[in-house]
C-alpha cells in the first residue's frame, strides 16, 4: 500500500530540517591531524593515563593496522582518509573546573540551544547530564547527588584515575580490542565518554543522560560508554546527539558496553540525531558504533531502544549476548531515512543461557533517495535449552527512488529453542490479537493498538524532551507496510 | 581439488572466458556472504577431475516409473543419447555447444560471478536445448531429466536448457542419482509469454556426493510458473534457484522440502527478482533435520524501482528433531518500489509438546505421533505439486529418507 499523507508530513517535519546545525565559535585544543603511535601517546599523555592503558591502546593500534574495512553491509562509503581526521579536540577552557560556574558560558550557551540545560537548577525532571564536547566531557550532573546513592557516574576518563580497577575488569571485556575494524579504531583513539558504575541492589534515582556534540571542523568523535550494573541494580541511561551542518563527512565511531550482573537491570536509550548531510549526500556524520551489553548473571535484563532519524551514514548494531539463566534482551528501534541518508542497523541477540528471551521490534521508514537496512542476527547456542526469541520488523517506503531492506539472519542450534519471525503486521500475537477481536475491535486498529501500546511502553521511560522528538516517530502510521 | 584448470581443454572460446573467471575467483570462502553457511572446505579437499564420458553405471529409482514422458539420461553428466528414450513427442533438441545463437541468452544471464555457473559452463562437455512449442496441445508433455552413473573421482557438469513458446505447456522432472564427488548442474528454464510449465527437482543423491545445483528461470508477460524443490540427499548439496520475473503479469510458485539426517548439510537458496510491475510470487519452504544435520535456507527477493504492485510472500518453517542438529534461515528483501506488498516468516522449533501429549493421551505410541506431525507439517507443501506422477515420485523419496531416519518410524505421506 502507498504511505498515507499524515505519514509522509510527519517524517517530513522528523527529518526535513535539521535544527541543530550550527557551530559553536569557541577557541579548541587539538592534536595535529592524522593518527599514528604519537597521537595516540599524546591522547593518552594528555588524559594522564596509566601505562596499562597506553599499551592498551597502542595494542588496538596494531591491530587496526592489519584489519581490512569492512564492506559486507548495504552502504556505499565514499573513503575515509584516516589521516584528514583530527583525533583530539578540547574546548580549551575546560581543564580542572570544580563546578558548573566554570563552564565557559559559551558551551552552556550551546547545550541550552540543544534543549539540554546543564545548570542543574533548570533540569528537567532531575536527569543526570554528562556532556560530551568533541573529544572532552564538559560537565556532569549531579554528581554528588548520585554518589550518596551509591552510583559513580563521570567522564571515563576520570574513571581510568579514579577507579582504575573496575575499568580494566570491564573495559573490552564485552567488545574485545580487535572485535571489528571501528571498535579497534575507538579503542586507540577514544578521549571521553560516560562511566557508570551501579553497585549491589541500588536502584539508579535518576535517570542518567549523556550528550554529545561534535563541533570542531574535520575532527572524529570516539567515545566509549562503559556501564556496570551489580546484582540486582538498575539504571536507565540516554544519549544524545548533534553536529554542526558542514560540508565534509564527520567520523563518529563509539564504543557502548553494557554489563548486567544477577536479577540487574539496565534500559539504554538513544536519540540518533546526526547531522545527516543535505537532500545530495553532501555531508553529514558517519555513524559507526558498536554497542553491545552482556547479561551476564541470571534473570539480568538489558533493554535497547533508539530512535535512529540522524546521520549521513548509520552502522550500528546494538546487541545482546544473554549468558544467564533467563536472562533476557531487548531491542526496540525506529530508523527513518530521508534524503540521501542510508542506515544499516539492527541488532544480534546471542542466546548462551537456558531460558533467555529476545524480543526485536523495529521499524523502519525510508523516504526521499534514501536506503534503509534491517539486518539482524538471532543464534540460540546448543546449550540454551527453551531459549525463546519473537522477532518483528516492518518497514514502509515514501517515494520510487528509496529502498528498504530486511536481511535476517536466523541461527539455532538447539531444538528446544523457538524462534518466530515475522514482517507481516496482522501476526504479533494471535493471543491479544484474538482477545481484541474478541471484544468488538476491527483486525487493523487491534494491530495498531497492540504495536502502538508495545513501543509507547518504552517510549514513555524516556525523558521528556527525548519523548516528545521519539513519540512523533512511533506515532506515524503502519498503513502501508512491508516486510 | 581441481587441478590445473588452466590446462583443461576447451570447446569454445566462451567456455575459456567461464573457466577464467572461475580461476581469479577461486571457490567462494564462507566470509563471501552468499556463501556464508555454506563451507565448501570439505568438497576442495577431496581430490577429483572433470568428467569427460558418460560412464558409471546407471542406476534406476525404485520410484513409480512415469509413462508417455520423454526421459533423457545424463550419465556422469554427460548426455546418453542411447539410452535416452522418447516417446511420442516432438521436440526439437540441439547441442548448444554447436550452437552459438542459443548460448548468447545464458551469457547474458545474471550470475556473472557465481562460481559454480561460471564452473559449469566452462567444464560441460555436452550441453542441450530443448524448444517446446506446443500452443495447441492441451495435455502438458513431461520431460524427465535424469542424472545418474558417474565416477566417485570425477566431478560431473549437466548442462540442460528448455525453452518454452508462446502459450507453450510443459512438465518437467528432474531426478539427481549421480554419485559424483561433485555434481554441478545447470537446468536453465525459458517462458515466454503465456506459457506454464510446472516443475519438480528431486535431490536424492547418495552421501558421498556433493551436490551444488543451479536452476535458472526467465519469464515472459503472463507466463505461470511453478518449482518444487526435494532435497534430501548428497553430503554437501545447495539447491540454488534464481528467477527473474522479466514480464507484467507473470507468476511463480517456488516450493521445497528439505531433509537431512547424518552429517548432511543441505542449503536452499533462492533468489527471486521483480524486475515488471504486476508479477506475484510465493515462496513456502519446510525443512526436517535430524542426527547431526545442518539446514540452510537463504532467500532474497528483489523488487526493482519499476515493479509496483508486486506481490512477493515467503514462509520458512523448520523442525529439529535432535539435540545436534543446526538450522540456519535468512529470508532477506530488498525493496526499491513503494506500492508493493512483501512479507516473510520464519520460525524455527521442535515438535509442539502439545502436540504429543494430545495424540500420546488418545492412545498413540510417541514415535507414531512424531511421525504423524511430520507427515502434517510437509503436507501442506507436498500439496502445491499440481502433477500427480511428479508428486508420487516424491512421496517415493521422502518414504525413503524416513525409513533410513533414527528417530522416527513409518510415515504415511
Amino acid at each position: 500500500m502507498v504511505a498515507t499523507v499524515e505519514t509522509i508530513s510527519a517524517v517530513e517535519e522528523a527529518t526535513g530540517k535539521y535544527k541543530y546545525g550550527f557551530v559553536t565559535d569557541i577557541e579548541s585544543e587539538k592534536a595535529p591531524k592524522g593518527l599514528n603511535e604519537d597521537i595516540i601517546r599524546f591522547i593518552s599523555s594528555k588524559k594522564n593515563e596509566p601505562e596499562w592503558m597506553l599499551n592498551w591502546r597502542l595494542k588496538a593500534y596494531r591491530h587496526w593496522l592489519k584489519m581490512p574495512e569492512p564492506n559486507w553491509s548495504k552502504l556505499s562509503i565514499a573513503p575515509i582518509d584516516y589521516n584528514d581526521i583530527y583525533y583530539y579536540s578540547a574546548p580549551k577552557t575546560v581543564e580542572k573546573i570544580s563546578s558548573l560556574d566554570e563552564v565557559d558560558p559559551e558551551l552552556l550557551a550551546t547545550y541550552e540551544k540543544l534543549g539540554i540545560p546543564l545548570k542543574e537548577q533548570k533540569i528537567l525532571s532531575g536527569v543526570a547530564v554528562d556532556a560530551v564536547f568533541d573529544s572532552v566531557s564538559v560537565a556532569t550532573t549531579f554528581r554528588e547527588e548520585l554518589s550518596k546513592a551509591g552510583v559513580i557516574f563521570c567522564p571515563i576518563s576520570e574513571a581510568i584515575q579514579n577507579y582504575p580497577e573496575l575499568v580494566r575488569k570491564y573495559l573490552s571485556s564485552v567488545v574485545p580490542v580487535s572485535d571489528n575494524y571501528f571498535s579497534a579504531l575507538n579503542c586507540a583513539v577514544f578521549t571521553d565518554g560516560s562511566f557508570v558504575y551501579v553497585p549491589k541492589n541500588v536502584r539508579c534515582p535518576m535517570e542518567l543522560s549523556t550528550y554529545f556534540r561534535i563541533n570542531e571542523q574535520k575532527t572524529g568523535q570516539f567515545e566509549r560508554t562503559l556501564i556496570i550494573v551489580e546484582d540486582g541494580g538498575y539504571v536507565s541511561y540516554l544519549e544524545g546527539c548533534t553536529a554542526p551542518q558542514r560540508d565534509e563527512n564527520q567520523l563518529h565511531a563509539a564504543v557502548v558496553e553494557l554489563v548486567a550482573m544477577k536479577d540487574a537491570e539496565i534500559k539504554y536509550s538513544t536519540v540518533q540525531n546526526w547531522y545527516p548531510g543535505d537532500e545530495t549526500g553532501k555531508g553529514g556524520i558517519y555513524n559507526f558504533v558498536t554497542k553491545r551489553g552482556s547479561c551476564r548473571g541470571d534473570r539480568s535484563k538489558i533493554s535497547w531502544t533508539q530512535v535512529e532519524t540522524g546521520s549521513a551514514i548509520t552502522w550500528k548494531y546494538p546487541s545482546c549476548v544473554l549468558k544467564g539463566k533467563n536472562s533476557i534482551g531487548e531491542f526496540y528501534s525506529v530508523a527513518v531515512t530521508n534524503g540521501a541518508q542510508q542506515a544499516d542497523t539492527g541488532t544480534k541477540m546471542i542466546h548462551l543461557g537456558e531460558g533467555s528471551k529476545s524480543t526485536i521490534i523495529s521499524k523502519g521508514i525510508s523516504a526521499g533517495k534514501s536506503q534503509n537496512t534491517y539486518r539482524g542476527l538471532v543464534e540460540i547456542n546448543r546449550g540454551a535449552e527453551s531459549a525463546r526469541n519473537f522477532t518483528q520488523c516492518d518497514s514502509l517506503l515514501i517515494g520510487q527512488s528509496c529502498g528498504a531492506h530486511t536481511v535476517p539472519y536466523i541461527v539455532s542450534r538447539n531444538p528446544s529453542g523457538k524462534i518466530e519471525h515475522e514482517a507481516t503486521t496482522s501476526r504479533i500475537s494471535e493471543e491479544q490479537l484474538f482477545y481484541c477481536l474478541q471484544r468488538g475491535i476491527s483486525e487493523e486498529d487491534a494491530v495498531s493498538l497492540i504495536v502502538n501500546g508495545f513501543c509507547k511502553e518504552v517510549m514513555k521511560e524516556l525523558p521528556m524532551e527525548f519523548a516528545v522528538e521519539a513519540q512523533k516517530l512511533i506515532g506515524i502510521s503502519l498503513e502501508g507496510s512491508v516486510g | 581439488m581441481l587441478p590445473e584448470l588452466d590446462k583443461f581443454e576447451v570447446k569454445n572460446y566462451w567456455q575459456r572466458a567461464h573457466l577464467d573467471s572461475f580461476l581469479e575467483l577461486g571457490w567462494p570462502s564462507s566470509k563471501n556472504e552468499e556463501w556464508k553457511f555454506t563451507s565448501l572446505d570439505r568438497l576442495i579437499k577431496k581430490p577429483f577431475e572433470i568428467a569427460l564420458n558418460p560412464e558409471g553405471d546407471i542406476k534406476y529409482k525404485l520410484a513409480p516409473d512415469i509413462k508417455d514422458s520423454y526421459k533423457l539420461i545424463f550419465r556422469n553428466g554427460i548426455f546418453d543419447s542411447h539410452t535416452s528414450k522418447n516417446a511420442a513427442h516432438n521436440f526439437t533438441i540441439n547441442n548448444v555447444l554447436e550452437d552459438a545463437s542459443a548460448f548468447t541468452t545464458i551469457n547474458k544471464s545474471f550470475l556473472k560471478n557465481h562460481p559454480i555457473f561460471n564452473l559449469t559452463l566452462g567444464a560441460m562437455r555436452s550441453a542441450i536445448v530443448i524448444d517446446v512449442d506446443n500452443a495447441s496441445s492441451d495435455i502438458p508433455p513431461i520431460i524427465e531429466l535424469y542424472f545418474t552413473g558417474g565416477l566417485i573421482e570425477q566431478s560431473s557438469h549437466p548442462f540442460v536448457m528448455i525453452r518454452l513458446g508462446k502459450n507453450a505447456k510443459v512438465n518437467i522432472l528432474e531426478t539427481h542419482c549421480s554419485v559424483n564427488s561433485l555434481s554441478a548442474p545447470i537446468v536453465f528454464v525459458e517462458l515466454s509469454d503465456g506459457s506454464v510449465c510446472d516443475h519438480v527437482k528431486c535431490q536424492v543423491a547418495e552421501l558421498n556426493s556433493d551436490q551444488l545445483g543451479l536452476t535458472l528461470i526467465s519469464q515472459g508477460t503472463g507466463s505461470d510458473y511453478r518449482n518444487f524443490t526435494l532435497s534430501s540427499g548428497g553430503n554437501i548439496s545447495r539447491s540454488e534457484l534464481h528467477l527473474n520475473l522479466n514480464g507484467e503479469d507473470a507468476s511463480c510458485h517456488l516450493s521445497a522440502i528439505y531433509l537431512g539426517n547424518k552429517d548432511q548439510h543441505i542449503d536452499i537458496t533462492t533468489r527471486l527478482h521483480h524486475n515488471v510491475a504486476n508479477c506475484k510470487s510465493e515462496q513456502v519452504i519446510r525443512g526436517v533435520l535430524d542426527d547431526r544435520a545442518r539446514g540452510i535456507f537463504q532467500g532474497k527477493i528483489r523488487v526493482a524501482p519499476e515493479a509496483q504492485k508486486t506481490d512477493g510472500q515467503q514462509m520458512t518453517r523448520a523442525l529439529l528433531l535432535s539435540r545436534e542438529t543446526e538450522a540456519d534461515t535468512k529470508p532477506e528483501l530488498e525493496i526499491f518500489a513503494d506500492d508493493v506488498i512483501c512479507s516473510h516468516g520464519a520460525t524455527i522449533g521442535e515438535i509442539d509438546e502439545h502436540q504429543l501429549f494430545y495424540l500420546a493421551s488418545r492412545g498413540i505410541p510417541e514415535m507414531e505421533a512424531r511421525s504423524m506431525l511430520i507427515e502434517a507439517f510437509l503436507i501442506d507443501t507436498l500439496s502445491e505439486i499440481r502433477v500427480p506422477e511428479f508428486e508420487k515420485q516424491v512421496e517415493y523419496y521422502i518414504q525413503e529418507w524416513v525409513s533410513q531416519s533414527t528417530n522416527l518410524s513409518t510415515l504415511t505421506v
